[in-house]
């Protein structure tokens, strides 16, 4: 697999630099972002190189997780982008509404570094060089 | 009139619980929680607090020494060279996901605000007239950590007779 690039969606720096930590150490380019807007500013100015994972926190001030992950969806070119909810939102019906919207993947917090790779591995996004 | 709306179904447990789980889960390097016989005596607490609205309206506490509360963002960020600002993060970071697991045990439809994080030494910020539900004394780095689960008074209008 060629650069594996995510963006990290978080208002708390403490959770956007502990996985961005567990992400570079899987071999990945890592952007953050502190709020929805900001991080659809970010895929604006990517261009042609989309990242190929966002994990995106649900309650953040300016434009919350749910929101952002309904407007990356409406946009074809940002197809591609695998999205995984990384949030304390823990009840069944949210978990319902985040994957209607176009959420692949969701993982709620606190979570271990095992599970938030292997919630990767179902994504087929955990570099072939982090399992040799 | 004015009430207060018994938390549904939250016992102490459930939140040792879901505070173990967090401790558990980022905080590992250093000794488990356990509960605490000692009070939070340090002069400068940290305190950060995040609400619950819904059926149940309340809030969510969490407070620690400041010595305490720089361990913790040390350790969640793996950086000895932490600001004043990493440290409130890392404890609104915590209190967020405190509150959100709280508020998972209580019934559905509730939403969660962002976390407020202050440094005064003051009693949590909480609405005049609220009642804790329940409280935690848990003992960690070598101090005490509070965990407090706060009902707010709810204005209800009299029933007419």
């Amino acid at each position: 697999m060629t650069t594996v690039r995510a963006l990290v969606i978080d208002d708390s720096r403490t959770m956007r630099s502990l996985l961005s930590r567990q992400l570079v150490a899987l071999g990945y380019e890592v952007l953050q972002a502190g709020h929805g807007e900001e991080a659809l500013e970010v895929l604006e100015r990517a261009g042609g190189e989309v990242p190929h994972l966002a994990t995106v926190d649900w309650n953040m001030p300016v434009m919350d997780g749910l929101t952002f992950v309904q407007k990356v969806r409406s946009r074809p070119e940002w197809r591609s982008i695998s999205l995984m909810m990384v949030t304390t939102e823990a009840e069944y019906d949210q978990i319902v509404r985040a994957l209607a919207a176009g959420a692949h993947e969701y993982l709620i917090k606190p979570f271990t570094q095992e599970a938030f790779i292997d919630k990767l591995d179902l994504l087929g996004l955990v570099p072939a060089k982090a399992l040799s | 009139m004015s009430g207060v709306i018994s938390v549904p179904a939250l016992e102490l447990d459930d939140v040792r619980v879901v505070t173990s789980d967090v401790w558990t889960s980022f905080l590992a390097s250093h000794e488990p929680l356990e509960w605490s016989p000692a009070p939070l005596t340090e002069p400068e607490v940290m305190r950060a607090a995040v609400e619950i609205r819904g059926e149940w309206h309340g809030t969510v506490t969490l407070e620690m020494s400041s010595a305490a509360a720089r361990t913790a963002a040390r350790t969640m960020l793996t950086c000895d060279e932490l600001d004043h600002e990493d440290v409130l993060d890392a404890l609104g970071e915590l209190v967020n996901m405190i509150g959100g697991n709280v508020k998972s045990l209580l019934p559905s439809g509730s939403t969660l605000g962002l976390p407020m994080v202050s440094s005064t030494p003051v009693r949590p910020s909480v609405p005049a007239g609220s009642t804790e539900h329940c409280r935690l004394d848990l003992s960690w780095a070598g101090t005490t950590i509070v965990v407090r689960v706060w009902s707010h008074a709810t204005e209800k209008e009299d029933t007419p007779r």
